[in-house]
């Protein structure tokens, strides 16, 4: 089970730093004690194994305590934006019926009518013990912060069924009829894919690791677990600091990061904005990247800047976290055509299905599809979705589809070809179009929507959006954006979102969204 | 705030700018209001590619300059600091047009 990375580093080395936030900390022992209290607190509310808890909190020590806490509980962690919109946090806690919920006041009257929450923990911003619910009324149970803290923290008891079948946590993702849909992730899923990571990023004991991606995104369970496993320190990285890449520049500096792990647009900004000569990062030794593809401009940039790293491209959807992975070589820089995939990882298997359904050899395409111990458990609540995504495939009775397009180069290096359907990634977030165009159709002034993407080198795809609106209608682009605003997270947000008389159609009748492309490109 | 800079007074330059906010960067949060000195990361307001958009947009209306060293957390973390910094820079181009 995940947690047992923490108490054996507590056993271990319980005076060692586990996390850092800003002038704050958690000692190993600190955080091992410290969830075994949430974890208290949730058992005593009736909630264990089989169960979710929503972790609604910005990224702070007490994320860090809660999800561990909810784990060793037996439950599954199911991590949600604190900046979502309200409409898609309710959905997803009822969409997985969350047992229970660690989240912040404000947000209290609005959860507090999920029907499936047994009880409400608030976390204030700067926890205090002046905190005081508000008299029951009936409904879930509230707890502070402090009641949980006030608790024991010795180890609770084993559970004697807890498997490694059994869900850690349950990460959601774009679902393509606008609502998004839960990726659900067991214990063994997770140790595969961090066993691997943690050997081959070399982590030490008291390297300093950052956490730069939220924990609602599946590159966060390296960052936490990794460092947990060899008892390394997690240095989570203030949001407001990954808006000013000169600053963050500084601080990877400063705090002697030496392991990052983020998406390619964060280090273009560093690369690109972040005048990252005025500092040696002599402690950088590791530096690994995913979610979307890495413009080789920049990533050559990159590499000249900081010579001393090694640099792994780290591929795989959400729904097997990584599965492949390539080291990057001088060669890879020298030339043009964009970074492989490169080779199975964390004891999976790759197959490569070409359209006929047959096993494609070296030189042909195919869809990717993987085999193995990475594998997520299925969609929560689809069960004729998960059944489209993984089954049978030639030469495995069970195996994941990613959609993925790739081509098996001699040597047994994969490509990155491209997608069927209309997935797009925007700085690393997964984005069903389609999705987007959902939302856009529900305002009552919209009889048709388009979205696509625009690609950037240096701040990866733009989303853009096209809507015929009904006659005489008054809304603006503005308006529109109000409206995408309260149902979509930030980054499915499109940029820019343009009214016109018709949607370019091909021959066929569907979106033509090649013209659409055009289209946005000639817009001023 | 009724001296002038470049053209503009301080309220003016503050109002373009939350105007601008309000549109492009337009936010839900649980609470209504942006005061004049929350931090607009913290809100939700600008992520990392926000800054990049709000910093032309400032250069492109008040056609001042902003450079690199300019984009930091104390210049742009709340409506008050962006108005300061861009009435700095206004003082700036003032004293380059001849009176």
């Amino acid at each position: 089970m995940l947690f047992q990375y923490l108490e054996d580093s507590a056993r271990a080395a319980p005076a060692r730093l586990a996390v850092i936030d800003a002038e704050r900390n958690l000692s190993y022992g600190e955080l091992d004690a410290a969830s075994n209290q949430v974890a208290r607190a949730l058992r005593e509310q009736g909630i264990g194994r089989g169960d979710r808890v929503g972790l609604h909190l910005d990224k702070s020590l007490e994320a860090v305590v809660g999800l561990f806490g909810i784990m060793k509980a037996g439950a599954a962690y199911v991590p949600m934006d604190p900046a979502s919109p309200e409409w898609r946090v309710k959905f997803i806690a009822r969409d997985c019926a969350l047992s229970a919920i660690l989240t912040t006041p404000a947000w209290h009257a609005s959860l507090r009518d999920v029907e499936s929450l047994r009880c409400i923990i608030l976390v204030e911003a700067r926890p205090t013990n002046t905190l005081r619910p508000p008299p029951g009324q009936g409904g879930p149970v509230l707890l502070t912060w402090a009641d949980v803290r006030a608790g024991s923290s010795a180890s609770l008891e084993p559970l004697a069924e807890a498997s490694p079948e059994d869900l850690a946590y349950i990460l959601y993702t774009s679902g393509s009829t606008g609502q998004p849909k839960g990726v659900m992730l067991s214990h063994r899923a997770a140790h595969a894919f961090v066993d691997w990571a943690a050997s081959i990023a070399r982590v030490r004991a008291a390297d300093r690791v950052s956490s730069h991606a939220p924990f609602h995104v599946d590159l966060s369970v390296f960052d936490l677990f990794a460092t947990a496993k060899c008892a390394a320190t997690l240095v989570l990285i203030p949001a407001s600091l990954s808006v000013f890449p000169r600053e963050l520049a500084d601080f990877i500096a400063d705090r002697h990061i030496a392991i990052w792990y983020s998406v390619p647009s964060a280090l273009t900004q560093l690369v690109a904005r972040g005048e990252l000569t005025r500092h040696a990062f002599p402690s950088l030794r590791t530096v690994l990247f995913a979610g979307e593809v890495f413009p080789l401009k920049y990533l050559r940039q990159l590499v000249l800047t900081l010579p001393r790293p090694r640099y792994f491209n780290l591929y795989g959807p959400t729904e097997t976290n990584v599965c492949t992975f390539h080291v990057v070589t001088p060669a890879d820089l020298a030339r043009s055509a964009p970074l492989p995939i490169g080779q199975v990882c964390c004891g999976d298997e790759v197959f490569v299905v070409r359209d006929d359904g047959g096993l494609a050899g070296d030189g042909e395409e195919g869809e990717l599809c993987v085999a193995g111990p990475t594998l997520m458990s299925g969609y929560w609540g689809m069960e004729e979705r998960t059944r489209q995504v993984l089954g049978p495939i030639p030469g495995h009775p069970l195996a994941c589809r990613t959609g993925d397009r790739v081509i098996r180069e001699r040597g047994g290096s994969l490509c990155l070809l491209g997608r069927r359907d209309d997935l797009v990634k925007v700085r690393g977030h997964r984005i069903e179009l389609s999705a987007v165009e959902v939302v856009l159709l529900r305002h009552p002034d919209v009889e048709e929507s388009a979205a696509l993407t625009l690609p950037d080198e240096l701040t990866g795809n733009e989303l853009r959006a096209f809507v015929v609106l009904r006659d005489n209608a008054s809304t603006s682009p503005e308006d529109l954006r109000q409206h995408c605003a309260n149902y979509l997270p930030r980054y499915m947000i499109p940029a820019r979102i343009d009214a016109c008389d018709a949607l370019p159609k091909t021959t066929t009748g569907k979106k033509d969204r090649v013209r659409l492309q055009e289209q946005a490109r000639q817009l001023v | 705030m009724n001296q002038t800079v470049a053209g503009y007074t301080e309220e003016q330059v503050a109002r373009i700018i939350r105007d601008h906010l309000d549109q492009e960067f337009h936010f839900r949060s649980k609470d209504s209001g942006l005061a004049d000195d929350d931090s607009l990361i913290a809100r939700g307001v600008i992520d990392s590619m926000g800054i990049f958009r709000l910093v032309n947009f400032l250069e492109q209306r008040f056609e001042i300059a902003v450079s690199p060293p300019d984009i930091v957390m104390e210049n742009f973390r709340s409506l008050q600091a962006i108005r300061a910094f861009t009435v700095n820079r206004l003082h700036g181009r003032d004293g380059q047009e001849s009176h």
